[in-house]
């Protein structure tokens, strides 16, 4: 199996490189020549380069001199010495500023950002020169507070732009945790849109997709099952973050190859002029981060580590079984590596084990495994001789999931990704432009022991050639961002091209952007969502058409078009609110066949399905006396699938169903305040029934196709079902408390918190076994208590 | 628009949310009054009936082994003969308890047969299975004037005839050894003639056309690289196997497929009920061929020897 696997995998790779090097051999006006496409990339990469003898460019780096640290959303600009504004930027998440276009002359270079001494230097610019000004921010000690006001106004609850949303550390920390760290998931929990499997199983659903519809990436590093099995925790600790851009749909031609939505996680660097460090501790989990240089001013680390420590902690506490155990680590080496130029090379493990379902006298338990791997460098560089940065990224991303016992799995899956990109942004006058290519060599491995399409086990091996341009023009008060992905799939020779486009039109205190995308992709994960328990999910891909092979997979190749309208307001500076409106188009999605055999004899059908709904989030914030917001979101989803015999059973071609991630309502609030020197944070949370089926009873099946003899004939215990997804769960709400408080020990800060999970112990349902009845509620009434103690 | 007026809705939303939601419990199976499935054939070649019972339960438990709490009788509606059948309790490899009814009893021809099956709660599941026609399967003489043809036919038109199935084996030489000796190989085949049966008003129709069986095991045999044509085929036998059925027993498109009958009620004749109980009887028979006729097809008809 695994030799012809191996085959089949060779001939994609040179049907795909020759096919590929056959067009670009093509002579000119030939049939076989069709690079339109590339000419006009090619073309608009070269018209600023020819423009740029006329003119002068300013890059650079943006850190903070206490810790060297990039600094994001400094103002940079460049002055007449009258005071006149030239022309000015803001740095991005690497603290990279870059102006261009630039007139010769002799100007003022200023930066400013509030919390920050005001940085100027004199500029003398030649024609054709780019020079690069690298520049160091001193901490104003005395408005400290406003820099808080000032970071968090760029992220902050309601501030959602197009679907898109930045998440910072601050952010998470207001999110009550049996943690004093916070963690990632636990504010993607409170986002409208966003359904999860509770607080065990780690799935985000978000507007309408499958977890594995969702891109998610740490430092450019794709991760393929992220979050940890107990739902408080991801591989996104808030200690090591920078940010984490959400885009719950119609996302730009720089992400592709997931259909749903982008979890974009970008971590911080470690501090590179002395050494800091934590360590904490709870009835869940235990970490310990370490940071510092390892060449002070120019070469920093910064590493963590987490394992659970329920065995020990939360099960004693509970008195109740909790068969979980994970854990992560995390490693990166920051260096600036000259003037021009910075190197990142970043590393995470992270490891789940747990079982969702005890085992009852008719179901054994079934333990589920997971692993996830990455590591990767990026090399971000300022060339001298054109107005652009470049971003390379070489990464490595492994996922192996098992089902089973440890000796004998019964489901085993292993995806890897090995992906080269390069990224390149071009800054003009009113005018910058993205562009970006990446190669990705994809291998899946499967054993499934006959399920999903009778698929016993599969090994293929898969490139990817992706290539995008998104140019972005600021014409008045209106942002256009349109963009083009094309995409080269070993499923056929030509590219997939998903058109793009994003706006914002910002009108002083309202806001109205919009998006709207296609997207495809070919490596999908199967999983039986029929059963909330299953989290087994299996990563293959979608394959060519073979006669001699039927695969109900093959050529079809999933497909979502989004469109998203949004308003923003914020009528006062405490004030702000937003409501958007999505609707996404999916097609070709795989589900499993409507059956009534009870368990897992799953073949797989073809579905389409459609997913429509709007946010609306509140936001109050008069820090550092109290923060608040409250967001609901209304969303529908539905599947159809064509079935040969569902006429035959319902009298109608088309199966339409709500998918049992269909949460219509959600409500989620958040409240933060002081009390006598205490941060105290409420966070209540409401979700309405996810559609389950219901059943009538249960008897037995023997086929009758012959002179049977009913005492030897093997028969199959049966559901007997009104319908698929008929009826619809209790609904889900829990109220969680946080207070703490930090207190200063000699040369170290020591925080304590206490929370409660579940304050009023409402037995909110995980999964219901509808074969046994028997019943898994989601975690109690749970006192705890966390410290963690830090220096710096 | 003040703190306290904004405060005062968003407790009152939290509030409202809170009481609409205060229900945990969840009804998985709703239940059905319909009390039993039963499962089986009436055949009337056998002098015991067997029945599978299934009681619809509100959960999928293994069940205790012990007798149903129920009474199952099957009338026949021409002589108004009861007969009581009696549970038997199998426990399979799965520990999962299982209960077949029997009954000592040899159906008749054409005769329609009530079976009730009565819980200890009173609710009653019934089917009415007609036993279908005595028959017999007849085969006609070759027709070699235009290939060699072999006509079948089953007489008196019984309602339906399924799986009906052509059984056909051959030998061919695979080598010889040391001594000169063939090497042998027997091959079997079996293949559907629900398509090709035809009925007329003598009865259900079916031809064999013996250079399309010999065609067929030949294309076989060439992909077996150890085949040696020149030797030929050696003809084996010829038989055709078919079950007359009931009026009742026709699955969907004719087709048995499982995820398809699975779901209840898609081949079901039981009322207050689900399930299925057929009534049929097996039909065989065996072509025996004079040489010549098999000679005539491309077969050999007799082996080589050393």
């Amino acid at each position: 199996m695994r030799r012809l696997a191996f085959v089949r995998a060779t001939t994609i790779h040179s049907s795909f490189f020759s096919g590929l090097v056959d067009q670009l051999k093509a002579p000119f006006g030939s049939a076989a020549w069709r690079p339109g496409w590339l000419l006009l990339v090619l073309g608009c990469l070269l018209v600023p380069a020819s423009a740029h003898a006329q003119v002068a460019t300013v890059n650079g780096f943006v850190v903070d001199q206490e810790d060297r640290q990039p600094l994001e959303l400094v103002n940079v600009v460049l002055q007449e010495f009258s005071g006149a504004v030239v022309k000015g930027t803001v740095t991005d998440r690497d603290g990279l500023f870059l102006i261009s276009q630039i007139p010769p002359g002799t100007f003022v270079l200023r930066a400013t950002f509030i919390g920050y001494e005001t940085y100027a230097d004199t500029l003398s610019l030649e024609a054709g020169e780019t020079y690069t000004q690298n520049i160091t921010l001193a901490p104003d000690q005395a408005l400290l507070d406003e820099v808080v006001v000032q970071t968090e106004r760029e992220s902050g609850a309601a501030r959602v732009t197009a679907g898109q949303q930045t998440v910072r550390p601050a952010d998470i920390e207001l999110i009550p945790a049996p943690d004093v760290s916070g963690d990632l998931v636990g504010y993607l929990t409170t986002l409208p849109g966003i359904v999860s499997t509770g607080d065990r199983g780690g799935q985000l659903f978000i507007r309408g997709g499958e977890p594995s519809q969702n891109l998610v990436q740490l430092d450019g590093m794709m991760l393929y099952q992220p979050f940890h099995i107990l739902g408080f925790y991801s591989a996104f600790p808030s200690d090591i973050l920078s940010r984490a851009d959400i885009y719950a749909g119609g996302y730009g031609a720089r992400f592709g190859e997931r259909i749903s939505s982008v979890i974009d996680v970008w971590t911080r660097t470690g501090n590179k002029r002395r050494f800091a460090g934590a360590a904490s501790l709870s009835p869940f989990l235990g970490s310990v981060q370490l940071e510092g240089p390892l060449i002070p001013n120019r070469v920093s680390f910064l590493f963590s580590v987490r394992e659970s420590m329920i065995e020990r902690g939360a099960e004693p506490l509970l008195d109740e079984r909790l068969p979980f155990n994970f854990g992560d680590i995390f490693g990166k080496i920051h260096a600036d590596v000259s003037t021009r130029a910075r190197l990142s090379v970043s590393a995470i493990n992270t490891h789940d084990r747990g079982t969702l379902v005890e085992a009852s006298p008719e179901t054994p338990s079934e333990e589920i495994r997971w692993e996830n791997t990455a590591f990767g460098a990026r090399y971000l560089y300022l060339p001298s001789f054109l107005p652009v940065s470049a971003d390379v990224r070489v990464t490595h991303s492994r996922l192996d999931t098992e089902l089973g016992t440890m000796d004998a799995p019964s489901r085993t899956s292993s995806i890897s990704n090995t992906s080269i990109s390069l990224d390149g942004t071009f800054a003009r006058d009113e005018t910058s432009t993205e562009a970006g290519l990446a190669l990705r060599f994809i291998s899946s491995d499967t054993a499934l022991g006959g399920l999903f399409q009778n698929t016993e086990s599969k090994s293929v091996g898969i490139d990817h050639l992706a290539f995008y341009f998104e140019p972005e023009w600021l014409i008045g008060r209106l942002h256009i961002q349109p963009g083009i992905r094309a995409q080269w799939f070993a499923i056929r020779i030509d590219p997939f091209l998903e058109p793009r486009l994003r706006l914002e039109w910002d009108l002083g205190n309202h806001t109205i952007s919009g998006a709207a995308g296609r997207y495809v992709q070919e490596i999908i994960g199967l999983s039986d969502r029929r059963d909330a328990a299953s989290i087994f999910t299996a990563w293959t891909n979608i394959p060519k058409f073979n006669p001699g092979q039927p695969d109900v997979l093959a050529d079809n190749i999933p497909a979502a078009t989004h469109a998203i309208l949004g308003y923003r307001t914020t009528p006062t500076d405490w004030l702000e609110l937003s409501v958007e409106g999505f609707y996404k188009w999916l097609d070709n999605l795989f589900v499993s066949e409507w059956t009534a055999f009870p368990r897992f004899t799953t073949r797989l059908q073809r579905a389409t399905g459609r997913s429509f709904g709007f946010d609306t989030r509140l936001e109050l914030r008069r820090q550092p006396y109290f923060y608040s917001y409250i967001n609901y979101g209304f969303s529908n989803t539905q599947y159809e699938a064509k079935q040969e015999a569902l006429e035959l059973w319902y009298g109608e071609e088309t199966l339409r169903f709500r998918p049992p991630h269909d949460r219509r309502h959600q409500v989620n609030a958040l409240l933060s305040t002081q009390l006598y020197g205490f941060d105290v944070s409420f966070r209540w949370e409401f979700g309405s029934g996810l559609p389950f089926s219901r059943a009538l009873g249960f008897d037995g099946f023997v086929l009758i196709d012959d002179i049977v003899d009913v005492i030897n004939e093997p028969y199959s215990r049966r559901v007997i079902y009104e319908r698929p997804y008929n009826a619809v769960l209790p609904t889900y709400h829990r109220l969680d408390v946080s207070v703490d408080r930090t207190f200063a020990v000699g040369q170290l800060d020591v925080t304590v918190l206490g929370s409660v999970i579940n304050v009023y112990d409402r037995r909110n349902l995980f999964y219901l076994d509808v074969f046994t009845l028997q019943r898994v509620d989601q975690l109690p009434f749970i006192p705890s208590l966390g410290i963690k103690v830090s220096f710096d | 628009m003040s703190f306290v007026s904004i405060s005062r809705a968003v407790f009152y939303v939290a509030v409202a949310f809170v009481l609409s939601g205060c229900e945990e419990d969840v009804t998985a199976v709703v239940g059905t009054e319909h009390p039993f499935s039963m499962w089986g054939v009436l055949n009337p070649l056998s002098d015991t009936q067997y029945v599978r019972v299934f009681p619809i339960e509100g959960t999928l438990n293994r069940g205790e082994p012990l007798p149903l709490d129920a009474r199952f009788v099957s009338t026949d509606l021409e002589t108004g003969e009861e007969q009581l059948w009696r549970d038997s309790v199998l426990v399979d490899e799965r520990g999962i308890v299982g209960h077949v009814f029997y009954a000592p009893l040899t159906v008749d021809y054409q005769h329609t047969y009530a079976l009730a099956i009565t819980g200890g709660h009173g609710a009653t599941a019934s089917t009415e299975v007609e036993v279908p026609i005595r028959t017999t399967l007849t085969l006609v003489e070759p027709d070699t004037s235009v290939g060699v043809i072999l006509p079948g036919l089953v007489l008196n038109n019984p309602p339906r005839l399924v799986r009906n199935e052509l059984t056909f084996g051959a030998s061919y030489i695979r080598g010889f050894t040391d001594g000169g000796c063939p090497l042998y190989v027997y091959r079997q085949y079996s293949v559907s003639y629900d398509d090709r049966i035809r009925e007329r008003e003598d009865g259900w129709w079916f031809v064999v056309n013996l250079r399309e069986v010999h065609g067929f095991v030949e294309t076989r045999a060439l992909e077996d690289p150890f085949y040696l044509p020149p030797f030929g085929i050696t003809f084996g036998f010829l038989r055709f196997d078919t079950i007359v059925a009931n009026e009742a027993w026709n699955p969907p498109n004719g087709i048995y497929d499982p995820n398809v009958l699975v779901e209840p009620g898609t081949l079901s004749n039981v009322e207050n009920g689900f399930g299925f109980v057929g009534a049929g009887y097996r039909l065989s028979r065996t072509w025996t061929l004079l040489n010549h006729v098999v000679e005539k097809s491309g077969f050999r008809a007799d082996y080589v020897s050393c």
